[in-house]
């Protein structure tokens, strides 16, 4: 079997190309379709609110990616943003300081990621499970942090963050959602976390022989990724000006999706951070258009579940098979 | 003997008995501490709260669980099959809404059930459609699928709730009690909840259904070339977890006589966390519901207790989630109990042995400069819980030699090994470097000492280049210590592959690479290393014949260059092609240690076995009969092309050719397991096309694949099991599995090949590669096949089985069976074989009839493609 998949993969060139950009495929399908329903979709404005809306999602994908890509699971990276953002909320309420807000928020992340990443190659407990207590954990968390209220933001770095844009269009948002995709691309390409986190994925038994210490490693991935759930709990919140318990509820799944979309591989080993970065575009690109084309709110997780299986099995039927 | 015979008949099935009471005595053990953990916690609230120890608690915590529970039913079978179902919830919630709707609709409870049952039946067939047909990931299907549900339900719904009319049946279900006897009374859901697990449990152990559902999870491949409709089975199982919903959502609708937009919210995580506590493997194959639902009550009790208590009702979720944890890090087969256990098996040890300690130097300390020329290991043992796997065994290796290491299957070859590489700890004996001992405690300190070993299974990246896994582990690191510097791993890399002779780019990846070039890069990376020993765990096993020539080049060049090599083979022609000296191991145990020279092939056999074998290709030929299988111009587009011959009764047809000739390719399509693009397959005379491997068995065609751990065994399914696999369809009624039938059909067998283990219920991948390929040509003979297809059949077995197994062959062929026998080594086809067909590069090149012709010259030109014309018959 893996013979014939060889032969039929040597056998073009052009294939191997079609099979490592079918994701940008789905992109370009998904808005020429739009483009012809609904002309406003393709305008420099419109992109901005996208890149706008989908940076806390993307940023966490990108984290999301790293952990799948070592062969893992992250379920803690939903209820993770809203745990530091009340963390960082109620720092900023104490305080009134919009540096330690962003200080608790990302430290909060990075925190969550050590937990992880130590119960996963300590207790020797296989990150599905291990997160998925976690997650459990943090909701509890972050109620007995903040008791359910609601805390506003009112602060120039905050508003900063959270509203401006530079060169008069671009969001501060966005450019930070590309900076963490950037920093994810030269990580995975140019640092030894990157070629471990891969190596892991691909072959836990070689890097073991390579003499990688596996378990560091792993924890360093989980500490990436909880340091992006920090990162984009800051996005969550100078977006809404308000600290809540409740954001974040469909962030992990949108993430997961955008990753998994991007052509990482959900068995590990396989991943780029263009890829997710594309992933991120489409899923954002889903609510917006459905937004734009007046779907009713409730039809939109329809329209949105079928467009993830058409995009998934688009990859699939193009590209190999998983 | 017949008396011999039934005595070991007997004995073998009282440990069958006993081995399945020793498996069900450890899962026993699992639930007790569970529902230990349980009362604990009972006792625990009873205290802290009055009310807890009543009837009415008792009743109230049966209703919260009931829905969850029995949607855990059907995420257990899921992950049984190594899948998930995120949708649960949503779907929960939708089946109640579209219930709700039909019920007020048409004023008939009746329709509301269907409705629901419906619903939920529909929306898991549709999951598990997408997941068996489509490829994609069960974990993305069902997260797309849990958008897919709110979208719907909450369209229908608007999103808000739906009361139900005329709902005495919804309530009846969800609220009521039966009274048992004057004072007690148990909820409705109570029996709905037991009804469901038992019918369940049912299906899942009794009938052959559930023997798939198990098999499925356990190896999707071997499940596939046994003959089982793996989409199917997997389509059955999602929509099997969607009517679990559907009945849970009637019960969820009753209990608040309305159905609720976010109804089963988290539903999907909790019914995991019940199956994960309950001790269900998540990478399927493993577990049972009884911890299912042990699980389902342990978090309802804790969640209904905490709720009682005054605490705030978000501490619910961090205990959870610690219990969790708890749960899983207690398993019994889990990590700490395993290290506790070769913890007190080493203690043991060295309480009995009178341990010598030796000051050992750190293998910090080992100076690469200094020109070291031997290594040796002495008195080596290693034990593996109690079991004593090396006893005081010696090995000497020196530079400039490539020395050979011989032994059967499990005579701790590859533990001594793995002791040197520092993979394992050895329990007592010394490792020195020119009479310096040194310990080795890390795969880091083996290398530091100058040590790389090349494993069998290939220990590479496929996603990374060739240079990224030629430095893997040691990338140089650029000035700015903090990038890889990419440009010097290449350039060194490329020097490297240079310096052997080797036109190989090193920006590639290794996965686009040949299985021949990735052995090659492999050993460029353990030279790389400047090792000065290089360990070769049966570097040809996998590759082609001019690929291995090109290594046995490599391996001389690098004698030259002093290397010290060890070599690990069961080829015996290679050993004496390249190897200076001999050391052969059996049971553990060093039985000798000598140069080459003088010695023969039957001394090494010997020294192996410990007896004689003799000539172990016996085989008795004679004229051939009716043709049974006959190929004719057999093509799959870019695999292989215009494939012929013909297979007669007892007669047995060697087909040799390189990896990658197309050979397994062509063996799959006719057992119906690959799709052929055009050709006819003719079998007994009449022109067939198997659509599926069923189809090919039940027409007695039987087919032992290339790849025993891949494809043919369920690595973690009893002997038993594994055995009756293929036979499902003939070893049930109406659906419910015959276990006397079962033993008697299988039991013959053990005897008959003498397979070693230690009852019929032992999991399979404890045997050795010998008695797993046994089991496996039981499970194979057991239908009776006209025509059996063995590919590589003694592929990574020693040598006593090897000659059982060509016994069986020889049999086989007596019976006038048509054996097809795909085979890598030369020895065994012209040993086995009446005919000879040869492959290169998806044709087929040549066919040798006669005795004469058949040489190892002549087949090794048709599979290199370097004969003139080919001399196929048409």
């Amino acid at each position: 079997m893996m013979n014939v998949l060889r032969t039929v993969r040597n056998d073009s060139k052009g294939g191997e190309r079609l099979k490592n950009n079918s994701i940008l495929i789905v992109l370009i399908l998904f808005i020429a379709v739009m483009q012809i329903l609904q002309p406003k979709f393709l305008t420099p404005a419109n992109i901005c609110s996208v890149l706008f809306s989908t940076s806390s999602a993307g940023i966490v994908a990108v984290g999301a990616m790293f952990v799948l890509i070592s062969g893992g699971l992250d379920f803690t990276s939903g209820y993770g943003t809203a745990l530091c953002g009340v963390v960082g909320g109620v720092l900023y309420q104490a305080t009134g300081n919009a540096s330690l807000l962003l200080a608790g928020c990302v430290l909060c992340g990075i925190l969550i990621g050590i937990v992880n990443g130590l119960i996963i190659t300590k207790m020797k407990i296989q990150p599905f499970i291990a997160t998925l207590a976690m997650m459990l954990a943090i909701q509890g968390f972050i109620y007995l942090v903040c008791e359910g209220q609601i805390i506003f933001l009112d602060d120039p770095v905050t508003e900063f963050i959270g509203k401006a844009t530079v060169f008069g269009i671009i969001p501060v948002q966005a450019v930070f959602f590309i900076a963490v995709v950037l920093l994810g691309h030269f990580i995975l390409n140019c640092t030894k976390l990157g070629t471990y986190t891969y190596a892991i994925g691909g072959n836990e038994e070689a890097a073991r022989c390579a003499g990688i210490p596996i378990d560091r490693y792993k924890v360093y991935i989980f500490v990436f990724a909880g340091l992006c759930t920090g990162i984009a709990s800051v996005m969550m919140v100078t977006q809404l000006s308000l600290v809540t318990p409740s954001i974040g509820t469909t962030t992990l799944m949108d993430a997961i999706s955008a990753a998994v979309i991007g052509g990482t591989s959900t068995a590990g080993g396989k991943g780029t951070a263009f890829g997710t970065f594309i992933g991120a575009l489409i899923i954002g690109m889903i609510s917006n258009a459905l937004v734009l084309l007046l779907v009713p709110t409730n039809a939109q997780y329809l329209v949105k579940g079928l467009i993830i299986i058409f995009a998934l099995y688009f990859n699939r039927l193009v590209g190999a098979r998983e | 003997m017949i008396r011999f015979i039934t005595a070991r008949k007997g004995k073998l099935l009282m440990a069958h008995k006993k081995n399945n009471k020793n498996k069900m005595d450890e899962k026993l053990t699992r639930y007790l501490v569970l529902l230990a953990i349980l009362a604990v916690v009972c006792v625990f609230l009873s205290a802290v709260t009055d009310t807890f120890l009543s009837l009415q608690t008792v009743q109230n915590v049966i209703r919260q669980i009931s829905v969850q529970s029995i949607v855990a039913i059907g995420m257990t079978v899921l992950i049984l099959t190594g899948g998930i179902d995120l949708s649960v919830g949503t779907n929960l919630m939708l089946c109640g809404v579209i219930g709700a709707v039909a019920v007020n609709a048409t004023g008939s409870a009746a329709f509301g059930f269907l409705a629901c049952i419906g619903t939920g039946t529909l929306i898991g067939a549709a999951n598990g459609l997408m997941v068996g047909y489509s490829g994609i990931s069960p974990f993305m299907v069902t997260l797309a699928m849990q958008y897919a549900c709110k979208g719907i339900g909450w369209t229908i719904s608007n999103a808000t709730r739906i009361m139900v009319n005329d709902n005495e049946a919804f309530i009846w279900l969800g609220q009521e009690n039966i009274r048992i006897g004057e004072q007690f009374a148990l909820p409705v859901a109570f029996f709905a909840i037991l009804l469901a697990y038992l019918l369940s449990s049912v299906m899942l152990n009794r009938t052959i259904f559930g023997k798939k559902v198990y098999a499925v999870g356990g190896s999707r491949a071997a499940s596939e070339a046994s003959g089982i409709n793996v989409k199917l089975t997997l389509l059955l199982c999602y929509a099997f977890a969607g009517l679990c919903v559907g009945i849970a959502a009637i019960i969820s609708v009753g209990r608040t006589v309305s159905s609720q937009p976010l109804a089963g919210n988290g539903m999907e995580f909790d019914a995991i966390t019940a199956a994960v506590i309950g001790g269900i493997a998540l990478n399927g194959g493993m577990g049972s519901l009884a911890g299912t639902l042990i699980g389902s009550v342990m978090v309802g009790v804790i969640s209904f207790g905490l709720g009682q208590m005054d605490i705030s009702p978000y501490v619910q979720y961090v205990v959870k989630g610690a219990i969790i944890l708890a749960a899983v890090a207690a398993d019994a087969d889990g990590y700490i109990m395993q290290s506790v256990r070769n913890r007190i098996s080493v203690k043991n040890q060295m309480g009995n042995t009178a341990a010598v300690n030796i000051e050992e130097k750190s293998a910090s300390d080992f100076s690469r400069s200094e020109p070291h020329s031997e290594l040796k290991m002495e008195g080596i043992c290693k034990a593996f819980s109690g079991v004593q796997v090396l006893k005081n065994v010696s090995f000497t290796i020196k530079r400039g030699k490539v020395h050979a290491l011989a032994g059967e299957n499990g005579a701790g070859k590859s533990t001594l090994i793995k002791i040197l590489s520092g993979t394992y700890s050895k329990d007592l004996g010394t490792i020195s470097v020119d009479g310096i001992p040194y310990g080795i405690k890390s795969v880091r300190d083996a290398q530091q000492i100058g040590i790389s070993v090349i494993y069998q299974e290939m220990s590479q990246v496929g996603e990374l280049t060739v240079a990224q896994n030629i430095y893997l582990g040691k990338e140089f690191i650029s000035n700015n210590h903090i990038t890889v510097d990419r440009k010097k791993i290449n350039e060194f890399a490329d020097q490297y592959l240079k310096k052997l002779g080797l036109e190989i780019d090193v920006n590639k990846k290794i996965k686009d690479l040949t299985v021949g070039q990735q052995q090659m890069v492999e050993i460029v990376k353990a030279y790389a290393s400047e090792s000065w020993i290089i360990v070769m765990d049966e570097p040809t096993s996998a590759i082609t014949d001019s690929d291995k020539e090109r290594l046995f080049e490599l391996v001389d060049e690098l004698k030259r260059q002093n290397v010290a090599i060890v070599y690990i083979t069961h080829r015996m022609a290679e050993i004496f092609q390249i190897a200076d000296e001999i050391t052969v191991l059996r049971d553990g145990e060093h039985v000798k240690t000598t140069s080459l020279e003088g010695v023969s092939e039957s001394d090494i056999v010997r020294w192996m076995v410990g007896r004689d074998l003799g000539n172990i290709f016996k085989r008795s030929k004679r004229a051939a009969k009716d043709v049974i299988l006959e190929v004719r111009h057999l093509t799959r587009k870019g695999v292989f092309e215009d494939v012929n011959f013909k297979v007669h009764a007892g007669e047995v047809v060697g087909v040799s050719g390189l990896i990658g000739a197309g050979r397994t390719e062509v063996m799959r399509c006719v057992f119906g397991l690959d799709k052929y693009d055009s050709g006819e397959i003719l079998f007994m005379g009449k022109r067939v096309s198997f659509k599926c491997p069923m189809d090919a068995i039940r027409q007695g065609v039987s087919y032992v694949p290339e790849d025993r751990r891949r494809e043919s065994i369920i690595p973690r399914m009893s002997v038993l099991d594994n055995m009756s696999l293929a036979s499902l369809p003939w070893l049930n009624r109406h659906g419910f599995v015959q276990n006397k039938k079962v033993t008697d059909t299988y039991m013959p067998y053990v005897g008959r090949f003498a397979i070693k283990m230690s009852s019929l219920a032992q999991h399979i991948t404890f045997l050795s590669g010998g008695n797993q390929q046994k089991a496996i040509l039981a499970k194979w003979l057991s239908r009776n096949p006209r025509l059996i297809i063995l590919d590589e059949p003694t592929r990574g077995i020693d040598v006593a089985a090897k000659a059982d197994i060509y016994q069986v062959i020889d049999d086989l062929a007596k019976e006038n069976c048509a054996v097809i026998m795909v085979s890598s080594e030369m020895a065994e086809i012209l040993g086995i074989s009446d005919t000879i067909m040869v492959m290169h590069e998806g044709r087929q090149t040549g066919w040798l009839e006669n005795t004469a012709e058949m040489t190892q010259e002549k087949i090794m030109s048709f599979a290199a493609g370097t004969f003139p014309k080919s001399a196929s018959e048409n």
